[in-house]
């Protein structure tokens, strides 16, 4: 599975839960999804189900670190550590 | 279309709501039992709008708060889910007095739609039931719901304050915690384990239709058997989806014109001026 991939779905899934009206590619990877696509608090819970289910994972408590939750990039990236960690 | 506020008593105080009555003959009465906590003031909008649409149908609705809930009396901490099971027959009760049709049903949103059928099992309190993106299991929504206020804590401080099993301790410590604003305490924690759509004892509402309310097109297949079970105790019941905004959660302005043609269409199909 390569990094784009990874990116390109979470843009559809973020545009799907989300009901976002734009294209999932308008989405750029390193824009704020807070300020620039309006997600808040409500539907980051939508979003850390989403990567749940999209990708097999399981995010613990300890891991709601609004670092992992800045943009698609940082969530490209928190996914591809959770898929290399050791059991996922 | 009629639209009068009234005031309904309940066990140690009482209940504001608002009956809706069309003006012709009633082909039903429901109803409409709220969702909870955080989920209760973004689903208001869109509950209204189903109420005056289905009244404009033939349909009369009665809408209320649960104690220590909007506007009816008391405080929430106050109150926990037998309170609440009472408040949904006195409502039912009410509503048979002042706007009786040929059947009675309930609309429940999320942990309404469990709430009504447990305050209708064993007694018959309803003839059909819809329900709107059930609440499955008590338990597993208080997780939910805990998970929701770590994340909400994850974008005031940059990160969780805490896990859910520190909060479940406290809890089972005998403390009390806080769901934006609504306190939860240890026997709404215990009394909300008890409250789900298995296990529900009959009668059950005859006839019910279960919609699961999201971005997916399918029901989950929790959800599929959730409505196994209640076609095993005696609803006859159809599960289906409906791609709609989770308007319960929702802060802005949403419409929802799927979920109330869909709903007023099943009515009209199963329902009208029927004895169920």
């Amino acid at each position: 599975m390569t990094e784009e991939t990874i990116e390109s779905r979470l843009k559809r899934m973020i545009v799907d839960r989300l009901f976002m009206k734009i294209a999932p590619e308008a989405i750029e990877d390193e824009k704020s999804l807070v300020k620039d696509y309006g997600v808040d608090s409500v539907s980051l819970f939508e979003l850390v189900v989403g990567i749940e289910e999209e990708f097999g994972i399981r995010i613990g408590d300890e891991e709601f670190d609004i670092k992992h939750f800045l943009s698609v990039a940082a969530l490209a990236r928190f996914v591809r550590s959770k898929l290399a960690a050791p059991g996922a | 279309m009629n639209e009068d506020p009234c005031r309904i008593d309940s066990g140690d105080g009482w209940l504001s709501g608002m009956i809706h009555r069309p003006e012709g003959p009633v082909c039903a009465s429901l109803v409409f039992c709220n969702p909870l906590f955080e989920e209760r003031k973004p689903a208001q909008r869109i509950l209204v709008e189903t109420a005056r649409a289905l009244c404009a149908a033939g349909y009369a609705v009665l809408r209320f708060d649960y104690r220590g809930c909007g506007d009816s009396s008391g405080e929430f901490e106050s109150y926990s889910v037998p309170d609440w099971l009472a408040d949904i027959e006195a409502a039912s009760v009410f509503l048979k007095a002042h706007a009786a049709g040929p059947s009675t049903g309930m609309l429940g949103l999320r942990l309404g739609a469990p709430l009504g059928l447990k305050a209708s099992a064993g007694k018959g309190l309803f003839d059909f039931a819809l329900l709107w993106e059930p609440v499955l299991q008590g338990r597993e929504y208080v997780e939910q719901e805990l998970r929701r206020k770590l994340m909400k804590e994850m974008t005031t401080f940059g990160r969780s304050q805490a896990s859910r099993d520190f909060l479940i301790q406290e809890l089972a410590a005998g403390k009390t915690i806080d769901f934006d604003g609504h306190p939860v305490t240890p026997a709404l924690y215990r009394d909300l384990g008890g409250v789900g759509l298995a296990g529900l004892q009959a009668p059950l509402p005859r006839k019910g239709l279960v919609l699961a309310i999201g971005s997916s097109e399918r029901p989950s297949p929790a959800l599929l058997q959730a409505g196994e079970a209640l076609r095993g105790a005696g609803m006859d019941c159809e599960v289906r989806a409906l791609r709609e905004q989770p308007f319960w959660n929702l802060v802005g302005l949403v419409s929802c014109p799927a979920l109330i043609r869909e709903t007023r269409e099943w009515l009209q199909r199963h329902i009208n001026g029927k004895t169920v």
